[in-house]
């Protein structure tokens, strides 16, 4: 599980230095700071303070192979732009002296000459640089042991505050969604396993295939354009509008108290979809057991359909059936995106959904790290689930 | 699921096409899903004639034209033409007719052509966005399921059929490879251009070329001594990789970190996506079928690696991941849809019908936006849904057992 923990925070990291995006060159946009109205040689330093605060200058990773001529890090540049030509000019093969007096005069882009630029002597042929620990891999590895994800752009908020706060509303919701799907799942699955009625399950079966088919998002939106206002009758309005009430709550089941009105048509939103999947795997499985012989020696024994159907197949069938509730475990923290942004919830979907419209990407990759972090510890508790239904499953190691 | 010993081979020939179609006529749901998707194929298919900008045909001064094959083009004269069935394109705005109903009075003075399905808010009408939007859903999910299949199957297959020891190289290609993928990289990174018309990505390229022309000669002469590579243990590492990531969160990271998409971007990202759960179906396949005595009797004749892979033992891995794609392709509709209401799919430009249903959140009112679309992305679903769980019926030998009483 650890090296998939860290490849997964590599992938975070790359990503997040693979897209376009300046952290930097954002945050003095939010705060006003622009090339035009304060001139450069303040934008200039501005940036530097930043970046040396938020640790931006330093270098990628522990190593690189790079030509000859690359200074040692290209990070210690100040403006996003002076970045772009200088990387041109370095692989043109200009000495990297002569760029850096250049590019300390403020340089319009695209109207520079490279007159006076000298080339370097030889071609410049590849080099190893180490960087030693101090770059920004390392920084955010240590950070991540840690849980300190950073810090927002928006707000300066660390994102593992803005994640727990999030976080209850879909715990809540999802736990709720798991519980109820699951009591109502495997008891009408199993029946339907049992039943001799062939018609009846065919009817049950092509039911469930078109509730599975319908899609969630159209589901919630009908929902909230019919039964939230009084656009189409106030017969109609049967729940309170989008969202939830928020502020302080002072303990969970006063919040769960107060916002249970607001929270039942996601609740029923998410549990449909799954619902149907779900009893649809426990009849497959039951009736793989149906036809074993154990169950012909069961009646002959005299046992009740009922008792047979739970104690012993249910029992048996167990394995795709923990399969299922153990994939639905990273619902509970990486939550529904669509239906909470469709109902208005300030959970972990719907925080997410925000960060990436607003390019709060900190606060997302801190997202995807804590969701993988649980699915993977739930394949584990799915693993020992196994164990503890079949005991003649392993770990082969 | 296939005993050792036992030849199993499956073909498209007209003995199975019989079965298949013979079990789907026969229940009441699966007829229904059929015509259902054919109607969709068709429209989808016909929609150079329903809806476009120019006409279907027309005759100009400057000669006869097709509309369908015209992009920018300022008609003069028009002798004769024969317009669409429906008179609106997905793209016109009309500001002066937003939001209107399907229910709203219209008589023929009114100077407009009736909106069936109603307006959205910019004036563009509902019902040829649904049109459109069949058109991409369609492209969306069997296109990105194919390049699933085809990389799932290819991977899988093969990572299963070589195991951990039969697939050997030499050590000369093993350093061959390390150096071509090593300076590749730095050179196609650090683009340098060291004269007027060379530029060093040129170089990766060639030796990229030079690389795999030399392992191919060195494996294909050479008897040095070969070195078996783990192939299989590769990819059953990449393969769990690949499913402890969230999948959504991926989604939305790449698609919002992509500045301009086209449909194309988001095909390849929900293939991206589906090719690991493909690719493990077709390796636990294939670990089975590598057993069946079949196989190793055309080992034995002398047939090569790759045409026994190719012609023997890929077909027979298909059948469960035949019916893992059909239920992809279900599910890349809805992801399409789903990244289309979020806002993240495709440019806001196009219409589809996940953008018509995030409008019809944003104006309450408009219950048009919300039931139609809504209806026709149901419907294409779950006819796929109900279509790929016959097939599951027919493929799947467990549930053979318990569905067939008779045969």
């Amino acid at each position: 599980m650890i090296p998939t923990l860290w490849v997964i925070a590599s992938v975070a990291f790359a990503l997040s230095h693979f897209t376009e995006v300046d952290m930097i060159a954002q945050k003095m946009e939010k705060s006003g700071i622009l090339l035009e109205k304060v001139g450069f040689d303040y934008f200039q330093k501005e940036y530097q303070i930043l970046a040396k605060k938020y640790q931006k200058d330093l270098p990628y990773f522990y190593f690189a192979i790079k030509p000859d001529n690359y200074p040692n890090t290209l990070n210690q540049i100040s403006t996003p732009s002076n970045k772009v030509m200088a990387r041109t000019w370095l692989n043109k093969g200009y000495t990297w002296q002569s760029i850096q007096t250049k590019l300390s005069n403020h340089i319009i882009e695209g109207q520079s000459s490279t007159d006076d630029l000298q080339k370097t002597d030889f071609p410049p042929l590849p080099k190893f640089y180490w960087h030693g620990l101090d770059n920004q891999y390392h920084l955010w590895l240590k950070q991540l042991l840690v849980f300190d994800f950073g810090r927002s752009i928006k707000d300066d908020r660390a994102v593992m505050t803005i994640i727990s706060e999030a976080l209850p509303w879909t715990m809540m919701m999802s736990i709720i969604a798991i519980v109820i799907g699951g009591m109502i799942a495997i008891p009408i699955g199993s029946r339907l396993a049992s039943t001799e009625n062939v018609q009846l399950v065919k009817i049950v079966t092509t039911a469930l295939y078109m509730v599975y088919s319908v899609p969630v998002f159209w589901l919630a939106t009908l929902l909230v354009i019919f039964c939230t206002t009084d656009e189409y009758g106030s017969w109609l309005h049967w729940f309170p509008s989008v969202g939830v009430k928020s502020g302080y709550y002072e303990s969970f089941s006063s919040r769960l108290w107060y916002s249970l009105s607001h929270l039942i048509l996601p609740i029923f939103c998410l549990c449909i979809h799954s619902m149907a999947y779900d009893i649809m795997q426990v009849k497959t499985s039951m009736k793989n057991q149906y036809s074993q012989d154990y169950v012909y020696t069961a009646l002959a024994k005299g046992l009740s359909k009922d008792r047979i159907r739970i104690y012993h197949v249910l029992r048996n069938a167990l394995i795709p059936i923990i399969t299922l509730v153990v994939s639905s475990l990273p619902v509970v923290i990486a939550g529904s995106v669509v239906i909470e942004t469709i109902f208005n919830i300030p959970g972990m979907g719907r925080l997410l959904m925000n960060a990436i419209y607003s390019g709060d990407w900190p606060v997302v990759y801190g997202i995807m790290i804590c969701t993988s972090f649980i699915t993977l510890c739930s394949y584990l508790l799915g693993d020992m689930l196994y164990m503890w239904s079949d005991p003649k499953i392993q770990l082969d190691k | 699921m296939s005993k050792p010993g036992s030849t199993y081979k499956v073909s498209l020939n007209a003995g199975n096409l019989r079965m298949l179609s013979r079990h789907v006529m026969s229940s009441l749901d699966s007829r229904v899903a059929v015509i259902i998707l054919v109607v969709f194929i068709l429209l989808a298919i016909l929609k150079p004639f329903l809806i476009g900008p120019y006409p279907i045909v027309f005759e100009d001064i400057h000669g006869i034209h097709f509309g369908f094959l015209l992009k920018d083009y300022n008609i003069q004269a028009v002798h004769w033409q024969i317009d669409h069935l429906l008179s609106y394109t997905p793209y016109e705005l009309h500001m002066d007719r937003s939001l209107l109903s399907p229910f709203a009075d219209y008589d023929p003075s009114m100077g407009y052509s009736r909106h069936w399905l109603g307006t959205d808010i910019i004036g563009r009408d509902v019902l040829s966005g649904i049109l459109n939007g069949i058109s991409i859903a369609f492209k969306v999910g069997f296109i990105s399921s194919m390049i699933a299949f085809v990389v799932g199957v290819t991977i899988g297959g093969v990572g299963a059929y070589f195991g951990n020891i039969d697939f050997k190289m030499s050590l000369w290609s093993l350093w061959i490879l390390l150096l071509v993928g090593i300076f590749g990289l730095y050179f196609a990174y650090f683009d340098q251009q060291l004269s007027d018309t060379f530029y060093s990505i040129n170089q990766s390229w060639i030796l990229l070329l030079l690389g795999v022309f030399s392992i191919y000669m060195i494996e294909r002469y050479s008897n040095a001594r070969a070195l078996a590579m783990p192939l299989d243990a590769l990819v059953v590492r990449i393969l769990e990789f690949f499913k402890s990531i969230p999948a959504i969160l991926i989604l939305l990271v790449l698609l919002a970190s992509i500045q301009s998409k086209s449909i194309w971007h988001v095909i390849f990202i929900i293939a991206f996506l589906r090719w690991a759960t493909i690719a493990r179906y077709a390796r636990a396949e294939m670990l089975s079928v590598k057993t069946l005595e079949y196989i190793k009797a055309v080992k034995s004749s002398g047939l090569s690696d790759w045409r026994i892979l190719y012609r023997h033992a890929l077909p027979n891995t298909l059948p469960s991941v035949i019916i893992v794609t059909a239920f992809g392709v279900s599910m890349a509709i809805l992801l399409e849809s789903t990244l289309s209401f979020l806002g993240l799919g495709l440019d806001a430009y196009e219409v589809t019908w996940g953008s018509m249903l995030s409008e019809a959140r944003r104006n309450f009112s408009a219950w048009w936006l919300a039931v139609f679309p809504g209806v026709a992305l149901f419907l294409v679903v779950a006819s796929i849904n109900i279509l790929a769980e016959k097939l599951n019926e027919i493929l799947n030998p467990k549930l053979k057992s318990q569905n067939t009483p008779v045969d």
